[in-house]
């Protein structure tokens, strides 16, 4: 391993990198830090630079890969930690573990990319299982969460079909999907594991399964590298600006339409 | 805990599933960009799935990796979906390896876990 990191080193191009880890859980519709268990239902903001994100959590910098899967491990124990307060929350809540790289190479631009893995709950019939009380509550709220999943997957999807920009997706209808929007529609290379069961009593979950993945493979989007620079920021804001003063135009020109100014 | 019966016998059955057959009794038919047997390693599933990925975000592009199911697709009888889970860790772990220039050792997955992969945005310009 030492050597792994020797030979990283004598890289004349070595880049300087950086990583970031953040790990949070949605359950019940509500976000939880797994890196600071104290939290209690985290807000999400939009960033401008970054899309939709957490409030407030925990982003561990690492440099190396043992501290990596040491915060894998504490975020998993916390999980499991309410696993047993909970009943199972372990399966029935969605994670999302992120890690930000950012790369500076010595002769180059510095670029940034974030890698999220998430594990979705599992999808589950209300009635099959007899869920009742909080369980039910849950079922619901997994339930709802991966029907909009599926709504923004189909809106994507039509859009793809017809070469059309997607007039409204429907990312607000959950937090998983505010959380996920780049990941499923903005900049950003998207894979899906679908697991099936082979029962024939799971067959209609089976089948829906097969027919949510058919859909997120006929996703299509384009992605390109996010390069920072100094100017990043200014950039953002007189495009930002421009918008404005175009948005205003448009509203203007709306009123004069109607005699209302 | 897990079924022993012969894999391959229960695939067949399930393909005689009225819910995945249409209404004249056809077989549904979807297509996929990969479709990994009970018996595909993780490295297996991490070098067709996740790698294009995390080459991404190692060139600035960013990614995900999701795993969706029903509950207890690891066909598992009490333990809930073992196998997705245990995937989406292996997965975490490879690319936090590799993302760290290290190289990285895989478990077995969970063998009665099916794996489907769909890369929804296989055409990058990046």
């Amino acid at each position: 391993m030492h050597d792994v990191f020797a030979a990283i080193m004598e890289q004349p191009d070595a880049a300087e990198w950086s990583v970031e880890i953040s790990f949070v859980e949605l359950y019940n519709e509500k976000i939880f830090d797994l890196l600071e268990p104290t939290s209690t239902d985290l807000r999400i903001i939009e960033d401008a630079m970054l899309g939709a994100t957490v409030r407030d959590m925990v982003r561990e910098r690492v440099d190396s890969p043992t501290r990596a899967l040491e915060l894998l491990a504490i975020g998993s124990a916390n999980r499991a930690v309410a696993a047993t307060a909970a009943n199972q929350r372990s399966s029935r809540s969605h994670v999302l573990f992120s890690l930000r790289v950012t790369s500076a190479p010595r002769n180059g631009s510095r670029t940034t990319a974030v890698l999220h893995v998430v594990d979705l709950a599992g999808s589950e019939r209300v009635r099959k299982t007899g869920a009742e009380g909080a369980r039910l509550t849950e079922s619901r709220r997994i339930n709802s969460s991966l029907l909009a999943l599926g709504n923004v997957v189909q809106a994507l999807a039509k859009a793809s079909h017809e070469r059309a920009a997607p007039s409204h997706v429907p990312y607000r209808d959950s937090k998983l999907t505010r959380l996920l929007s780049s990941a499923l529609g903005g900049n950003s290379r998207t894979a899906f594991v679908c697991t099936l069961s082979p029962t024939t009593s799971n067959a209609s979950e089976s089948a829906s399964t097969l027919q949510f993945a058919a859909r997120a493979r006929s996703v299509r989007q384009t992605a390109s590298k996010v390069v920072l620079t100094d100017e990043t920021d200014s950039a953002a804001l007189a495009a930002a600006q421009q918008q404005i003063a175009r948005l205003r135009a448009a509203l203007d020109a709306a009123r004069q339409d109607r005699g209302m100014c | 805990m897990c079924c022993t019966a012969d894999t391959r016998s229960i695939y067949t059955m399930l393909l005689h599933a009225t819910e995945l057959q249409n209404r004249t009794g056809e077989l549904r038919t979807w297509e996929f960009d990969a479709v990994f047997s009970p018996e595909a390693s993780t490295t297996d599933v991490y070098e067709r799935l996740a790698m294009p990925v995390v080459d991404g975000v190692l060139d600035g592009i960013s990614g995900s990796l999701l795993a969706y199911g029903q509950t207890s697709s690891g066909m598992c009888g009490h333990a809930p979906c073992l196998g997705m889970t245990a995937h989406a860790q292996t997965l975490c772990l490879s690319a936090a390896h590799k993302l760290l220039g290290l190289p990285f050792a895989f478990a077995r997955p969970h063998p009665q876990a099916r794996h489907i992969r769909s890369l929804a945005s296989s055409t990058s310009r990046g």
